[in-house]
């Protein structure tokens, strides 16, 4: 389990993540190197869900300009990240917290 | 719906679980238009993740509040009631949150029984303005326009105003208010201590006296009474009022008129105004009684609690306005608070009762209130407030609203409404002199 939470960090609550859970589709941010392999074991694990398939981007950190940085290059650079969006078996639902935290 | 009393009644509303659900949701509409949560646009966040985020008891809140007072008028409407106060609210919940009761109890106009309201008998006062008055008036404007000039050429006379120092002493110690320095005031003996004044007179400006005298055994500051006292005088300066001649000039001064007749005219007219008004007052509070007298039925206890309220707090602001200490008023009444507030009772029990009843007569001979009505009312208030119309209008909506200026103009239109339809006496004219003749 602790290795399953260093592969799954959090989950994204977004409109459009919740209107994919309509689809038992569910995304988290991921360690940036985790496999899928690797992600579907985790959710498994931590949820007790049965999990289809996963799909995975790698999210680019977006630049930034930071007008505090009073430097010849006044820009940030967001740290890159992986997401993750997960199918589960038909029926199958995550809860966080004891609410089901994802649909509407 | 229950009656509690004559004039309260207690009205239980059921909300039943649909209305509560639509009430929610519009709830929930309402409130998801202001709620920002990073990765939802403004308003497209879900009611479940609201919830979470916010509770549920939020949206409940809301729709109750949006709901009762919705419901309330609903059931006023239904049974007819006319409220004449805000009314105090329970909520009680049925099983499981699943529908609401409303208990609402609200004090309601009582029913009143109109008895024959235009036969009444009135007597009207006379209105006349005698010479006298109007030389009176006259000669307090003069009064007015008195100016003070310095006296060199005597010593002080009584009526003067004079600016002077003194020390006083009593067994040669200084006492407490005994001294002043650069003090003006009139000459008058009843303003002093007895002998103060007279022996003052005719000292000149510049001049030095010594005054000895005797407090009166009555003297308000109770460690003089009866005391022996020797004062310092030194007369800084004698001047005297001047009244202007009656002239030409004079009228000019203190009116836009040009002759003394036009003037005297002029002050007849006022007075004559204030007059008639007067004797419509008189007869208005005739009326008044007489209608007071007919009718009887129970008086909505918050009215009046109100009534006394606000008589007590005009009483209490008059006296902060002279500035004087609320007690003041009190011991010259020789009445505690709670006295003071019985008495007022009465008149707040007649005041209510009047209003109650004119309102009453007015919805029966349907007198409305117009905008012509209500415009002339705002010119009139305008004036006396010495503002723009425009700037009236902005501060009653501020305020109070337009509900009491409406009220209050429809009570004047009822009044006369009832004053026309009254027979109206009139003593024959007496030896009244006419407007012309004065010279």
């Amino acid at each position: 389990m602790p290795e399953a939470r260093a592969v799954v960090k959090r989950p994204i609550v977004t409109e459009k993540s919740v209107m994919q859970t309509a689809s038992s589709q569910y995304s988290f941010e991921v360690a940036a190197s985790a496999s899928k392999h690797r992600i579907k074991a985790a959710v498994q694990d931590i949820f007790r869900v049965k999990v289809l398939r996963v799909n995975t981007v790698s999210v680019r950190g977006k630049r930034k300009r930071d007008l505090r940085r009073r430097t010849a290059k006044p820009t940030v650079k967001h740290p890159d990240w992986k997401k993750a969006i997960v199918t589960l078996r038909e029926g199958d639902k995550i809860e966080l917290g004891g609410v089901n935290y994802f649909e509407s | 719906m229950r009656k509690l009393a004559p004039t309260e009644v207690e009205l239980d509303i059921e909300v039943s679980e649909n209305d509560l659900n639509i009430a929610r949701e519009r709830a929930f509409q309402k409130l998801i238009k202001q709620y920002r949560l990073p990765g939802f646009r403004t308003g497209h966040v879900p009611r479940r993740i609201f919830e979470r985020q916010m509770g549920t008891e939020t949206i409940e809140h809301h729709a109750v509040e949006d709901l009762v007072p919705q419901a309330y008028t609903k059931a006023l409407k239904e049974h007819g009631l006319e409220p004449v106060d805000r009314p105090k609210i329970d909520l009680e919940r049925g099983e499981e949150g699943k529908n609401l009761h409303i208990k609402a109890t609200v004090a309601v106009r009582p029913e009143i029984a109109l008895v024959e309201y235009r036969d009444f008998e009135l007597e009207k006062q006379p209105v006349s303005v005698s010479d006298e008055e109007v030389e009176h008036s006259l000669e307090s404007l003069r009064k007015r326009a008195a100016s003070v000039e310095p006296v060199l050429d005597r010593g002080i006379r009584a009526g003067d105003i004079v600016t002077m120092n003194y020390a006083g002493k009593i067994d040669g110690e200084d006492f407490e208010g005994g001294s002043a320095a650069g003090h003006t005031t009139e000459i008058t003996p009843e303003r002093f201590v007895p002998g103060f004044a007279e022996q003052l007179y005719g000292a000149q400006a510049g001049e030095r006296r010594t005054v000895s005298v005797t407090f009166p055994t009555t003297y308000h500051a109770e460690a003089l009474q009866g005391k022996e006292a020797v004062f310092d005088v030194t007369i800084d300066e004698v001047k005297m009022a001047v009244y202007p001649q009656l002239d030409a000039a004079f009228v000019r001064q203190v009116s836009d008129k040009e002759t003394l007749e036009e003037l005297r005219a002029d002050i007849r007219r006022r007075l004559e105004a204030v007059a008639t008004a007067q004797s419509r007052e008189t007869m208005q509070k005739q009326l008044l009684e007489a209608l007071l007298e007919r009718h009887d039925f129970p008086l909505p206890e918050v009215l009046v609690d109100k009534e006394v309220e606000s008589l007590l707090a005009d009483a209490k602001g008059y006296m902060q306005r002279i500035g004087r200490p609320w007690e003041e008023y009190l011991s010259a009444k020789g009445v505690d608070e709670k006295g003071l507030q019985a008495e007022y009772r009465t008149e707040a029990e007649r005041r209510v009762k009047s209003g109650l009843l004119l309102e009453e007569i007015a919805k029966a001979e349907k007198i409305d209130v117009t905008t012509a009505d209500l415009e002339s009312e705002l010119d009139n208030l305008a004036r006396s407030y010495g503002r723009s119309r425009e700037a009236m209008i902005d501060l009653i909506r501020r305020n109070t609203g337009f509900e009491p200026l409406i009220g209050s103009v429809r009570k004047q239109k009822t009044v006369d409404f009832l004053l026309r339809s009254a027979a109206v006496r009139e003593p024959p004219p007496g030896m009244q002199s006419a407007a012309a003749g004065v010279a």
